[in-house]
């Protein structure tokens, strides 16, 4: 199993959401987080005063799929997700040790 | 035992929730309770010991619901071990039917000493209840107790009106027993009968003889706490606490609007009744004003109660209609924990709250504070702010929309204005742009961004539709409005207002002035009516060499083409220019402006100036002819044909110019617009390599639009 971690602009959400239903993901949990990259924070001009925004709004989007289809999942959300512009965000695939449906006890694949 | 639990059971299944269905199974209880005490447990006692067993609390007061508990005082003088297995036999019964018992054994001179020290105690004594032993010693002591009351009937009152009050009767998942408007409001209303009247009560039916409650408002009453008991008798089948949860209250029978209707008429009866108490004044029960409501609003969350009380008694019907609907209509929305109504006053008492905030310095969301400032018409925000969910009054999507008219309409009511209120209208009709943008789009893509602008279409609405927007979402919930929607929303109005002002930084574009420079100039002017006064207010400009003007003057038809027009006599150049639709009866126009010449300005300039304003303003001077004068001596410095648009939009239109820049064309467009008939409401002007493109919005001044345009486009060909 991968678990699989992304950072995406805020308004890409829907479009990767529908992109990961369209290839038979069922669930994933999402965050409103802030952070920065190499993008680094930012400074709005605002009526001619200066505006320092340290941190930038993105979603966090996190899911575990099995191994089979995280290649998939990765492309899918590297596709919806990527606008060309500064700041599109990161995707990160880690290996996942375990998990169970606390509902029925199923372990492995079978739970996800 | 056995008979009561059927019985019991039998009367959970069938009863109909409500008040009649509460006292059947009080009855019952006081029979089963009555026979287990004088029957077995008394047995248990030695001859003449005197005891009774007394009701306290809701079951004292006569009703009991299928969760409540069976609060009971045993008195008796008797030592704790005589009383022993009395209590014994009457109480594991009880238990082992799983009923939920409080009970307390004391003797007569003990319950009063704790009825003096603790409050709880005290107010469930008020409405106790004999039920079973010596009546003769459960009255005396009752009676005791609430003549002991009485007699600190001062500083219980008090007491009684500093109870803590959770939440408000306005929230979508109500406490209906603690929280406000519940029960427990019903109580006090009876504890403060109890202790005015120093006898036990049932209900605060005797506030109405003593003048404290009118008889209609006791029958409200009444029926408020039937519809209380009602839900919660239906919540505790259901296995449900007090609280009306959206689940919960999509199951009951009762209409939960109805619900939410009771326990704002409890809350309001309470407060008021609170307030005779204390022989406070009752709030004025005839409509509040404009002004009034404004004043209220500006208080900020301290108006709120005020706002509530005035909204739920319809004193606000006549600028709202349907504000008392609004006040208890459920909406209910992710994060959403008010009623639309009450969410509407809190929004107009937060925009007011951030306004203040900014204005002391602010802390936190400095683009926020940075729009606050720019707010030029706190009466527009405030009334948006109260009418931006009117929409919300029919189901279905796109409230701001279906709102928009409305809440203009409402806005004229305030007194407001053709071109004050259609702002109210457009800010509400926008209400959920800017969330709706900041997470829908790009931010970092200008196309999107300008998409957005071209959607909002006015410039000056941005800083007040950032106020509405952070009030709005503060006003839904908790969840509603985070630093990270603060930081996406702050980062779209940054970039909006960039795309508002299209020019390259060497534009020297004039910025729109802040609310506390406006009412500075206002204050200046002090309604000074003469002809000729005005304020001339002079500071450096935001290139080098240019200079930025405020003029302000008592606003009448044509003043900005006077303005303009001595703006160019004095020998300057306008660079830029911006009117907007100032509060009140004030008109201030700003203006960028350089030397026309190769002469630097100076002081005399600006005396000049002065001079020609005054005489221009009072009529004496003909602008016209001398303009036309200096015109012959300096000459365009490019040539082409001005391209010239007009759209009509509404009660107004859209004019469009752009031409060769040239002495006196800013007052020469303004002219032909005054004389058509025609008034200025907002003017974004640029003069930029030797062209000038300028665009009006423009209101009819009369019903004759069509007529007006036609004029205004000939007299503009003749440019």
């Amino acid at each position: 199993m991968k678990k699989i971690e992304a950072i995406i602009k805020p308004h890409r959400l829907e479009d990767v959401k529908e992109a990961l239903n369209a290839i038979g993901v069922a669930g994933m949990t999402a965050y409103e987080v802030k952070g920065y990259g190499r993008q680094k924070g930012h400074t709005e001009i605002y009526r001619g005063a200066e505006y320092t925004v340290d941190f930038r709004p993105k979603v966090k989007i996190e899911l575990v799929v099995d191994d089979d289809a995280a290649q998939a999942v990765e492309d899918a959300i590297v596709e919806a997700a990527r606008t060309g512009n500064i700041g599109d965000g990161k995707v990160f695939t880690y290996d996942c040790a375990a998990a169970v449906r606390i509902r029925t006890g199923e372990r492995g694949p079978e739970a996800l | 035992m056995r008979r009561y639990t059927t019985e019991r059971q039998e009367l959970l299944r069938a009863a109909v929730p409500g008040t009649p269905s509460a006292r059947r199974l009080a009855r019952l209880t006081d029979e089963m309770l009555a026979e287990l005490a004088e029957g077995p447990a008394a047995v248990t006692l030695p001859r003449r010991t005197r005891w009774c067993l007394i009701a306290l609390g809701g079951y004292g007061a006569g009703a009991l619901l299928p969760e409540s508990d069976l609060d009971l005082l045993i008195v008796s003088a008797a030592a704790s071990s005589t009383l022993k297995p009395f209590v014994e036999v009457l109480l594991y019964p009880l238990w082992d039917a799983g009923l939920s018992v409080g009970h307390q054994v004391r003797s007569r001179r003990e319950q009063l000493a704790a009825v003096r020290s603790d409050l709880t105690i005290l107010t469930a004594t008020l409405t106790g209840r004999v039920i079973a032993g010596d009546e003769d010693l459960g009255i005396r002591l009752l009676r005791e107790c609430a003549a002991d009351a009485a007699s600190r009937s001062n500083a219980m009152l008090t007491q009684l009106r500093e109870r803590r009050r959770t939440g408000s009767p306005y929230l979508l998942e109500p406490d209906l027993k603690e929280g406000a408007g519940g029960r427990r409001d019903f109580d006090e209303l009876t504890w403060t009968a109890a202790v005015l009247t120093g006898a036990p009560q049932s209900d605060p039916s005797p506030l109405v003889s003593l003048g404290l409650l009118g008889s209609e408002e006791y029958d409200r009453l009444r029926r408020a706490s039937d519809t209380v008991c009602s839900a919660r008798w239906e919540l505790q089948l259901d296995g449900a606490a007090s609280l009306m949860t959206e689940e919960a209250a999509g199951q009951l029978r009762t209409d939960p609007e109805d619900v939410q209707r009771a326990i704002a008429d409890t809350h309001h009866l309470l407060l008021r009744t609170r307030r005779r108490t204390a022989g406070r004044g009752l709030p004025d029960d005839a409509p509040v004003s404009p002004r009034a409501f404004f004043d209220l609003v500006g208080h900020g969350e301290g108006g709120l109660s005020e706002l509530e009380d005035a909204a739920w008694a319809g004193r606000l019907d006549h600028l709202v209609p349907g504000m008392k609907e609004l006040m208890t209509l459920r909406r209910p929305g992710i994060a959403h924990t008010l009623t639309v109504g009450a969410h509407s006053l809190v929004c107009a008492t937060t925009s007011a709250d951030i306004l203040s905030s900014a204005s002391q310095g602010g802390s936190g969301d400095r683009i926020l504070a940075a729009s606050a400032r720019r707010v030029l018409d706190r009466e527009v925000l405030w009334t948006a702010a109260l009418a931006h969910d009117v929409g919300k009054a029919q189901p279905g999507p796109d409230h701001p929309r279906r709102g928009a008219g409305s809440a203009r309409a409402a806005a004229e009511r305030f007194g407001l204005g053709s071109e004050r209120s259609a702002r109210v209208g457009a800010l509400v009709g926008h209400h959920l742009l800017l969330p709706q943008a900041a997470s829908g789009i790009d931010l970092d893509d200008p196309h999107a961004v300008a998409e957005v602008a071209r959607a909002l279409e006015d410039p000056d609405l941005l800083a007040p539709l950032h106020v509405l927007t952070v009030a709005d979402s503060r006003a839904t919930g908790p969840g509603a409005w985070t630093p990270w929607h603060a930081a996406l929303v702050g980062t779209l109005v940054s970039r909006l207002d960039e795309a508002f002002s299209t020019g390259a930084p060497d534009t020297a574009m004039a910025g729109p002035i802040d609310a506390a420079r406006l009412d500075q100039l206002a204050a200046r002017l002090a309604g000074d009516r003469a002809p000729g006064a005005h304020v001339l207010d002079v500071s450096a400009g935001p290139i080098e060499g240019t200079f930025l003007l405020h003029v302000a003057a008592v606003d009448r038809p044509g003043l900005l083409a006077t303005f303009a027009g001595a703006i160019a006599l004095a020998g300057l150049d306008i660079l830029s220019a911006r009117s907007v639709p100032a509060p009140r009866e004030v008109a201030v126009d700003t203006f960028v402006v350089t030397s026309a010449t190769l002469a630097p300005v100076a002081t005399e300039t600006w005396s000049r100036l002065e001079r020609q304003l005054s005489a221009a303003l009072s009529g004496r001077f003909a602008l016209g002819v001398r303009l036309a004068e200096r015109r012959r001596h300096y000459a365009p410095r490019v040539s082409g044909s001005p391209d010239i648009r007009i759209e009509h939009e509404g009660d107004g239109a859209l004019l469009k110019v752009r031409a060769p820049d040239r002495v006196g064309l800013l007052h020469d467009i303004a002219r032909a617009i005054s004389e058509s008939g025609l008034s200025v409401r907002s003017l974004t002007a640029t003069s930029r390599a030797g062209w000038a493109e300028d665009t009006f919005r423009l209101r009819f001044a009369s019903s004759n639009g069509a007529g007006a345009l036609g004029q205004l486009a000939m007299r503009l060909r003749e440019l």
